[in-house]
């Protein structure tokens, strides 16, 4: 075996052994959303008056809110520091009419700063642990839109682990070429899978 | 040896029926995660909805009380029975029935007043038919071709946990990438567990 085949080798495997908690991860969570309710229900994550939410403690607030359109990061940040809140990465935004609400992505926690129009009172909520929100949230967390070094760490592992699945699948199909008493039975495992692939595009 | 075998051949063959699954994964969750730089836009992208007729309908009297049956009959009408979502109801001025595509959704509106179908078709985009493709999932749906889709996402996952498993156990055959393996996955298990107790 020569030295490039020896790299198409290794390559392929010291990725897989550095992102496997990664792999690993995303397998796992996808569950969470192709069995709906597998790990408990996730419906309620924006009804503050349902059974998993605690309301913990609220205050009379006044927030410069814009009349319509995106709520900006220096009032999701304003509502988080009056709820005692520190988090490096946060957002806003509107539930109906009259909430305007910040939070904070967490894997393990999952806690919501609502500021009522109507009354003026910010009000804290904390829901009960919900493995599908768990396992949602890991399979969803995204990156680079919050000035934070470990949430854009994150999105660079997220975009590593992507493009480490591209290099598995072309290193898989050259070392699998490479076998010449393998291609047949091989081939026919690829064109079945592309053939499988194309009817579900079209039949979807 | 004869393990080994196995275990490398299933290590490859599910990776080659796989392929086009796992490669629609990973180009799409790039491409939503970059939205940006493919689309130019920070929301997903969609296309508008471009008509494509509009023609005399009068939906059939037996299923105008259930929202279920009436888009179940419009659509098989249409020709486009399959995975769809409704608004409002059958008897009102727009019930509109949209029939998700990845290749792009068409949205059936029906007009109890003036009795008749109107049908939009949204223009193929890359972006949105990568997009869809990742998102789509679950049992909710009740055709044959989403409950299949919906085996695969579940195959592709038990894949991912087998991929990993034999892949351990392809490397601990290779004495001399021992080593350099074991700082790879003691890295990764460490970075992976701080962004855990982080984030």
């Amino acid at each position: 075996m020569n030295r490039f085949w020896i790299l198409i080798r290794r390559t392929h495997t010291y990725l897989a052994l550095l992102l496997f908690p990664w792999l690993v991860m995303y397998g796992v969570t996808a569950i969470g959303y192709n069995h709906h309710g597998a790990f408990g229900t996730a419906n309620d994550l924006y009804n503050f008056s349902g059974p998993n939410w605690t309301a913990e403690e609220t205050w009379p607030a006044s927030f410069d809110i814009p009349a319509q359109g995106p709520i900006p990061k220096d009032v999701a940040a304003a509502m988080l520091r009056m709820g005692g809140i520190a988090a490096e990465a946060y957002g806003g935004y509107r539930l109906g009419a009259n909430l305007v609400v910040a939070y904070v992505p967490s894997f393990w926690t999952t806690e919501r700063l609502a500021y009522d129009l109507r009354t003026r009172e910010l009000t804290r909520y904390r829901r009960a642990f919900v493995a599908q929100t768990t396992l949602t949230a890991m399979h969803a967390r995204a990156g680079y839109q919050h000035e934070s070094v470990i949430n854009d760490a994150w999105a660079v592992a997220v975009d590593a682990t992507m493009i480490s699945i591209l290099l598995w699948v072309a290193t898989g199909l050259a070392m699998w070429w490479q076998q010449r008493r393998l291609r047949p039975a091989g081939g026919i495992a690829l064109a079945a899978g592309m053939a499988s692939f194309a009817w579900f595009v079209f039949g979807l | 040896m004869r393990v080994t075998l196995i275990v490398r051949r299933t290590h490859l063959f599910i990776g080659l029926f796989l392929a086009p699954w796992i490669t629609m994964y990973a180009v799409s969750t790039l491409v939503m995660h970059h939205r940006v730089l493919f689309t130019g836009l920070e929301e997903r992208a969609t296309p508008a909805f471009v008509k494509v007729s509009e023609r005399p309908y009068e939906l059939d009297p037996a299923v105008a009380d259930s929202a279920t049956a009436a888009a179940r009959r419009i659509l098989a009408d249409a020709g486009l029975s399959g995975a769809h979502e409704t608004e409002g109801t059958p008897r009102s001025v727009s019930f509109i029935v949209s029939r998700y595509r990845a290749t792009g959704t068409d949205r059936l509106t029906y007009d109890a007043d003036a009795k008749t179908l109107t049908q939009e078709r949204q223009p193929f985009g890359l972006a949105l038919f990568l997009e869809m493709l990742h998102r789509r999932h679950g049992f909710q749906q009740s055709y044959l071709v989403n409950d299949l889709w919906a085996v695969i996402v579940d195959v592709v996952i038990a894949a991912i946990v087998v991929w990993a498993i034999s892949g351990i156990w392809m490397w601990l055959q290779l004495p001399g990438a021992r080593r350099f393996g074991t700082a790879c996955l003691a890295l990764g298990s460490a970075a992976f567990a701080y962004f855990l107790l982080r984030l």
